[in-house]
């Protein structure tokens, strides 16, 4: 057995699962806010990559409001309205802390996942290409039904490039 | 996290199974491979594992009803000119941005077209081609010509044999 470093069990990881971005902490109340239901930019693309996990994961507990949510793509340049790439998810109610809302990628009208707990039951094994060849888009999330009041969280992205000298990074 | 170089994104995309080494053309002319005969897009050495295949519209395709289907041409051995999926559904007017993905289940499955631009669930399957020391083309035959449009092809692949390797051929 081999006795790496911290950094080479990161490169590893980049080469496996594909390469991890994710964003701040950000307030349940701005994520998990139906009304009005404006997007929440997650990541910005850079030309065309493929999605190998996208999540949500709770680092404070989330109150008792039985919110939704999804996610879409847009792309800014050129510009193509927003398109769903998942359904809406489960109620996101009281999820504790570690707990995930798990993208699955086999369409655009699949349910993420809710994990109750941090472990997560079934891994996320499709993909989704988005974005265009030298194009830039956003990945955003959208709740709805019901706003939370309370808790907090980040989002996750594990990704490939496809097209030459795509990129993502977290839009905040 | 990491702040890797585009080069070293690039190089983690290669190492990894669900996209494998990227190959792709230059933005070509609709009117130079969408046509009623089969046109080479890709040259195969040995054999390959297709991970993923597909074109996008760079610019709006022409209104012409061009169905595509994938073949592959076998120069060693000589293998006739045999189809790796079914005709698509028609490209006429594809929007920018939409991408025709090869679907890999079987010989006579079409290709996907995408629902929304710059959005394409994974293939359901994918597919070895080729032979060990042999040669061939991965070719796309439209049976209706476009006339205006412009389109880049992507493939993903894995080698299976010593030496396999994918190069475009526009």
């Amino acid at each position: 057995m081999t006795n790496y470093s911290a950094s080479t069990i990161d490169r590893i990881g980049d080469i496996t699962r594909g390469i991890h971005v994710k964003t701040s902490i950000l307030p349940a109340t701005t994520v998990f806010d139906h009304d009005p239901g404006t997007k929440v930019d997650n990541f910005t693309v850079y030309g065309r990559i493929r999605i190998i996990g996208l999540n949500f994961e709770v680092t404070t507990a989330l109150s008792n409001n039985a919110a939704l949510l999804k996610w879409q793509f847009e792309s800014t340049t050129p510009v193509i309205a927003a398109s769903d790439i998942s359904a809406v998810s489960l109620t996101v109610a009281q999820m504790v802390v570690g707990g995930r809302i798990m993208w699955r990628g086999t369409a655009v009208d699949t349910a993420p996942d809710i994990s109750a707990t941090q472990a997560s039951i079934a891994v996320v094994q499709d993909w989704m290409d988005v974005g265009l060849t030298a194009g830039v888009g956003i990945v955003s999330s959208i709740c709805t039904t019901a706003t939370c009041t309370s808790g907090a969280g980040f989002f996750n992205l594990y990704y490939l490039p496809i097209s030459d000298g795509a990129y993502a990074v977290a839009a905040q | 996290m990491s702040n890797y170089s585009p080069s070293t994104i690039a190089r983690i995309g290669d190492l990894n199974p669900k996209r494998g080494i990227v190959c792709r053309t230059a933005t070509v002319n609709n009117t130079a491979v969408f046509v009623a005969t089969a046109v080479n897009i890709f040259k195969i050495t040995g054999k390959i594992r297709i991970v993923s295949l597909d074109y996008e519209a760079i610019s709006e395709f022409g209104a012409q009803a061009s169905v595509p289907r994938w073949q592959f041409v076998s120069t060693t051995p000589a293998v006739a000119l045999t189809n790796i999926s079914a005709a698509s559904a028609s490209n006429s007017a594809m929007a920018l941005g939409s991408r025709v993905v090869f679907q890999g289940t079987a010989l006579n499955t079409a290709p996907a077209i995408d629902a929304a631009p710059g959005i394409s669930p994974k293939p359901a399957n994918a597919m070895d081609i080729g032979s060990e020391g042999g040669a061939l083309h991965l070719a796309i035959d439209a049976d209706v010509a476009q006339t205006s449009g412009t389109s880049v092809f992507t493939l993903c692949y894995l080698p299976l044999t010593d030496g396999a390797a994918a190069e475009a051929l526009m």
